[in-house]
């Protein structure tokens, strides 16, 4: 059965043990004459570690949360701290450099550069930090991840030399590389059949456990559901409590 | 090699078709740039050399004022014509030769008609070092004028048959001298009575004999021209040792500013010196015509080159938008897109800059060596030889590559200008 559980009744301190914490989000769409209010005071916190499912049905609210929590967009008004610090208010750049640095992402259709090989594609978001990379260092992590993901034999491939399975485990460790202090996976199995699914959702929860590091699941799919240990439910732009 | 120009260098590999089309608009832009300048080049070259071999000099040296009162009194403007003077001029670095002349206009009669003329008066035996084609176009049975002749001359083909006269068949031309053929004359005499003023206002007159017809370009100068000796001149006119130009011929032609500069500061203010542009304006009004013309042509076909450019790259960004948002959720800049764009826009510049100056340069040479035949009377039967200057090139070469460069920043700006959110759910 999945081990899940409440979230926390939110006081207005911020948590210092949360890595997403969330208070009276909300965000407004302008379309042309008509607003139309996609989140409507969310209040929400994942705690370090967590291997969280958000749940939601089409029209939710629950993609505009997800974008906001990766820092691909930005809330109308509300704040969110993301392991600790206040991102509501970051402009275009410095949102590129929080998801640089602490957030990993995992996408439904992969998003692999196609031009580059696994390896230069796990390494990509290293490579394009302001600051001079070891190289040979980065390299041995690389391999140590693809390694870890089941790639070793494939650093070479370009993704359209892949399967599916394989084009998710370099997202995987492209979204690892960078040691984030969050990954937010958007139904990471959809593209998947059912073994590779098993796998994909085996490994990402093996590399939770050893990471430690904070998995936030957007997914229609059981078996994830069944994996997470909390899972957040999200219905017209609120939070459902549990 | 930095991440961002990988990318940048592959994306131009992965769409071969869409890159090899950019690339074939610059290179065929920038080739036939190339290829119209260099013909151009040509073109202008033959024209000013003929001109200056044929009867200008490159440069002409006068008394000051001279040129501003060519309506005046022209022979006023006299001055010695010296041994020392020549070797004065001669002295100069870059020039080969220099040579008196008197032009002057005055009468001709046959006894029965006259007819108003403008005659050149040449040192014979230095003209030719001075104007190699000075002879012109001489009439089949014509022969050109020697240094030993002192009564005799060259008159244009339609003043000799509207005075029915025509030089005695016999003696062929030396030198350069090319022949063609002329509309029978109506023969009457070989013999024509000149008279004209002196600078003080002293009429003479005098009797040649017609050794040769001239053909050319300009009906003026069939009509009403003649060349005679320098010592006819003088004696006609009083003006004995005395002339009212110095044609000067120069070792380059590219060069002439510097020589003409040198000649003016070791001749002083007593004379002017003036090259072929300052003495036949015409001509360098139509030579700086003809490259705004090639310049425009030049403009359009990069302008054409930049809208090709800047269209495939467009598109490319339009395709890769998901790719873009992909680059933007792992952390990269807006700066940094723009940066990958541009440097395909400015490799393909650099990479069909090149070829196409290759490709230019060969059909340059090509022609060059091969030649295009040209000719027609008065010009020269001669060759153009396509060329290039470097520096031309090497702009041409600078203005291509900076065209991809222009039209790759509207692509880059669209590129970076994206919301990541949008550009993850394009497909």
């Amino acid at each position: 059965m999945a081990n899940t559980e409440t979230h926390s009744t939110l006081t207005n301190a911020p948590n210092a043990n949360a890595i997403i914490d969330i208070r009276d989000l909300r965000k407004v769409y302008q379309l042309g004459k008509t607003s139309v209010e996609a989140l409507r005071g969310v209040n929400f916190e994942v705690s370090e570690g967590e291997f969280t499912v958000v749940l939601g049905p089409s029209g939710s609210g629950k993609t505009t949360l997800l974008n906001i929590i990766g820092c691909l967009d930005r809330a109308t008004s509300g704040t969110y701290r993301l392991d600790g610090e206040d991102v509501s208010q970051r402009d275009f750049n410095e949102l590129a450099e929080v998801r640089n640095y602490k957030i990993g992402f995992i996408f439904q259709n992969f998003n692999l550069i196609p031009v580059l090989n696994v390896l230069e594609n796990i390494e990509f978001p290293c490579l394009v930090r302001k600051e001079q990379q070891n190289r040979a260092e980065l390299r041995e992590r690389v391999r140590a991840l693809c390694a870890e993901v089941g790639l070793e034999r494939f650093m070479k491939h370009r993704p359209d030399e892949l399967s599916g399975g394989q084009r998710q485990r370099v997202a995987i460790a492209r979204a690892l590389i960078t040691q984030p202090r969050l990954v937010l996976a958007d139904e990471p199995t959809a593209n998947l059949d059912s073994k590779t699914s098993d796998q994909i959702l085996e490994l990402m929860q093996r590399l939770n456990r050893q990471h430690d590091t904070t998995f936030l699941f957007a997914t229609h799919d059981p078996r994830v559901m069944d994996l997470a240990r909390r899972t957040v439910r999200i219905k017209d732009g609120l939070v459902q409590p549990d | 090699m930095n991440i961002l120009f990988q990318v940048a260098l592959r994306n131009v590999f992965r769409n071969r078709r869409r890159s090899l089309f950019t690339l074939s608009a610059l290179v065929v832009g920038l080739a036939v740039v190339l290829m119209i300048t260099a013909v151009a080049n040509s073109f202008h070259r033959f024209s000013v050399e003929n001109a200056v071999n044929a009867k200008l000099g490159a440069l002409q040296i006068h008394r000051s004022g001279y040129m501003n009162n060519l309506s005046l009194n022209p022979l006023s403007f006299k001055f010695e014509y010296s041994r020392d003077l020549l070797e004065k001029i001669e002295s100069v670095r870059g020039v080969k030769a220099a040579s008196g002349r008197i032009a002057f206009r005055g009468l001709v009669s046959n006894g029965r008609n006259q007819a108003l003329f403008f005659a050149n008066a040449v040192d014979v035996s230095r003209e030719e070092k001075v104007c190699p084609r000075w002879l012109g176009a001489l009439t089949l049975g014509s022969s050109a004028l020697l240094s030993t002749d002192s009564a005799h001359a060259m008159v244009g083909h339609e003043l000799a048959r509207s005075l029915s006269v025509a030089p005695r068949a016999g003696v062929p031309a030396e030198g350069d001298a090319s022949f063609i053929e002329a509309a029978p004359v109506e023969v009457a005499s070989d013999t024509l009575n000149l008279s004209a003023a002196s600078p003080e206002g002293r009429q003479n007159a005098v009797d040649v004999q017609v050794k040769a017809t001239i053909r050319s370009l300009l009906p003026i100068e069939e009509k009403r021209s003649m060349v005679v000796p320098l010592s006819l001149a003088q004696s006609l006119l009083g003006m004995a040792g005395k002339v009212t130009e110095i044609a000067v011929a120069v070792d380059e032609l590219d060069e002439i500013s510097t020589v003409q500069r040198e000649l003016q500061l070791v001749l002083g203010s007593e004379y002017e010196v003036s090259s072929w542009a300052d003495v036949q304006p015409f001509l360098r009004d139509i030579v700086f015509r003809q490259r705004v013309m090639i310049a425009i042509v030049s403009v359009i076909l990069f302008v054409l080159v930049l809208f090709v450019i800047a269209n495939t790259m467009t598109m490319a960004v339009f395709e890769r938008t998901r790719e873009i948002g992909t680059m933007l959720s792992v952390g990269i800049k807006r700066g940094q897109i723009q940066t990958i764009f541009f440097s395909e826009a400015l490799f393909v510049g650099v990479v069909g800059g090149f070829i196409g100056l290759v490709l230019g340069l060969v059909g340059v040479l090509i022609t060059h060596r091969i030649g295009i035949p040209f000719g027609s009377v008065g010009f020269e039967r001669g060759i153009l030889r396509p060329f290039l200057t470097l520096e031309f090139v090497v702009a041409a070469f600078c203005v291509a590559v900076l065209c991809s460069g222009i039209a790759g920043i509207f692509p880059a700006k669209r590129a970076a200008g994206m919301n990541p959110v949008d550009a993850l759910r394009s497909n």
